[in-house]
């Protein structure tokens, strides 16, 4: 069984959010929520500054703490290490949220549209999304590395992270190609040759949660 | 150091806490304070009220949750998560803490009989584990560098049987509690100082724990509100009134001051729960770049 995993390359992310806005228009993300950001850091001091981007999607951590803490067994860890979570059994009680350490968990408090009053996009039948996209209020969400693509991709027979079928979104959309997706117990894989080679890292390691994103130095 | 507050939990999550630690402390310093020195009045009334103060924490904490009609599921995951395991122990103590003080209103003598012992022992076990219970449930949100903690079982704990003996000394000037009133003086004079005891191991704790995000977070809980309400107020100032009370011991006077030091000790119980609640910040994200 694969293990997924993302490889995100900080030498060439350019910070421009696109991955965050692909994210939010695959996912159908309703307002407020961000499954993907990219935080935006100013290092040193004036006159000396320069910036740095992180992208943060969820990181599918192989202990995640969000599961363990959560008291309606709402979410879950597939065999493939993608977390997820059933919106019908949350309990909302966002303690998933504060256990996250990379705050990749949001609570859907209120329903809100993006300009004020229901659009067509906004209002498409739940009954046609992927479950992961019927959202519901009151219950917490987070990136699910387009699950949906993944399996259907696999469905299909591709290359899951190769083939554009097979491959999340925010690594579709990366502009300066600074994402790679893959099975991380394949040691041939693009990913794993990345961490390998690259002496790739994850963020906030020492609380052990044994992330699935891994981090490439600028 | 880049580190956002948490705004995940409010006040219901506060009150909870409070209601809940202070409920299971009410219960416990009741239930030996009867074994000890048989039933009074005072502790009658302590046992009934300890579990109906943890029902009201429950209260607040189900007006915080998203979906409250998933409550009952919230007890499914009881082998991981310590919110589970807290639903299954807050109404059983509830449950048992109850029937413990209700059922000499059928049976008077049962408090000192086998049953009644067995019972009350039981509820006091549960007692135990719901005032740690809080502070399990915090430590193990391991975002919150603060939180994340293993002193803070301790902490939450004899905050409660500190806060529990508190209400007894607040509702004692109704009853006519003779020497009893004096050993409860003495046992908050003993929670009190051990929570100062805590506090100070959770400053130590800084020196050894290797994590900026812990340090910076302790920077943060040290406001001169937290100093002012939950150090001094909640603390020092409580412990000075029991000293003073012991030289007007029996008159009117020392119940006058031995309430007042229960109000003050119940608001530092509070004001510690919200500072903790407020304090507790994300980790930072950021990377050596």
């Amino acid at each position: 069984m694969a293990k997924w995993g993302m490889v995100i390359d900080l030498k060439k992310c350019v910070g421009c959010q696109t991955c965050t806005v692909a994210c939010k228009v695959e996912n159908m993300v309703p307002p407020g929520i961000f499954w993907n950001r990219v935080y935006d850091y100013e290092i040193g001091e004036y006159p000396n500054v320069t910036r740095r981007f992180l992208p943060r999607p969820c990181m599918q951590c192989e202990d995640p703490v969000c599961m363990a803490v959560c008291p309606t067994k709402a979410t879950t860890k597939r065999e493939d290490g993608i977390v997820s979570v059933d919106y019908e059994r949350c309990l909302g009680c966002s303690y998933c949220e504060l256990a996250c350490p990379y705050r990749a968990r949001t609570l859907h408090k209120k329903k809100e549209y993006y300009y004020g009053e229901s659009t067509p996009y906004e209002d498409f039948s739940y009954e046609l999304r992927a479950p992961h996209q019927r959202y519901m209020v009151g219950a917490a969400s987070k990136c699910t590395f387009c699950v949906h693509r993944v399996d259907k991709g696999l469905a299909k027979g591709l290359s899951v992270g190769q083939d554009p079928e097979a491959t999340p979104a925010c690594i579709l959309s990366c502009i300066a190609k600074a994402r790679y997706f893959g099975d991380l117990d394949d040691p041939e894989s693009e990913v794993s040759m990345l961490v390998k080679d690259k002496k790739g890292f994850r963020v906030l390691e020492e609380l052990g949660t044994d992330p699935s994103v891994y981090y490439l130095t600028p | 150091m880049v580190m956002e507050k948490q705004h995940s939990w409010g006040w219901q999550v506060v009150m909870d806490v409070f209601l809940g630690g202070i409920g299971a402390g009410l219960f416990l310093v009741s239930f030996l304070l009867d074994q000890i020195y048989g039933p009074t009045q005072l502790t009658n009334v302590g046992s009934i009220i300890g579990p109906v103060l943890v029902l009201a924490g429950i209260f607040f904490l189900l007006i915080e949750v998203g979906k409250p009609f998933n409550a009952p599921r919230a007890f499914l995951n009881y082998g991981t998560s310590w919110m589970s395991r807290g639903v299954i122990l807050q109404p059983m103590l509830i449950a048992l803490g109850l029937l413990y003080a209700l059922l000499p209103l059928g049976f008077p003598d049962i408090k000192t009989a086998a049953a009644g012992i067995v019972i009350g022992s039981l509820a006091a076990l549960l007692a135990v584990l719901v005032g740690m219970y809080h502070g399990f449930l915090f430590s193990q949100a391991r975002g919150i560098a603060l939180w994340n903690n293993p002193l803070l079982p301790m902490l939450y704990f004899v905050s409660a049987l500190a806060g529990g003996a508190g209400v007894l000394l607040l509702i004692s000037p109704i009853f006519d509690m003779g020497v009893i009133l004096s050993q409860l003086g003495a046992l908050v004079t003993i929670e009190l100082v051990l929570l100062c005891l805590v506090l100070v191991s959770m400053w130590l704790l800084a020196t050894v724990r290797p994590s900026r995000a812990y340090r910076e977070s302790l920077r943060r809980l040290m406001t001169p509100n937290f100093v002012g309400v939950s150090l001094l107020i909640g603390n020092v100032v409580p412990l000075v009134i029991l000293i003073i009370s012991l030289f007007v011991a029996g008159t009117t006077a020392y119940s006058a001051l031995l309430a007042i030091t229960g109000v003050l000790v119940l608001v530092g119980a509070y004001h510690l729960r919200h500072s903790i609640v407020t304090a507790g910040h994300h980790y930072s994200l950021e990377i050596s770049f």
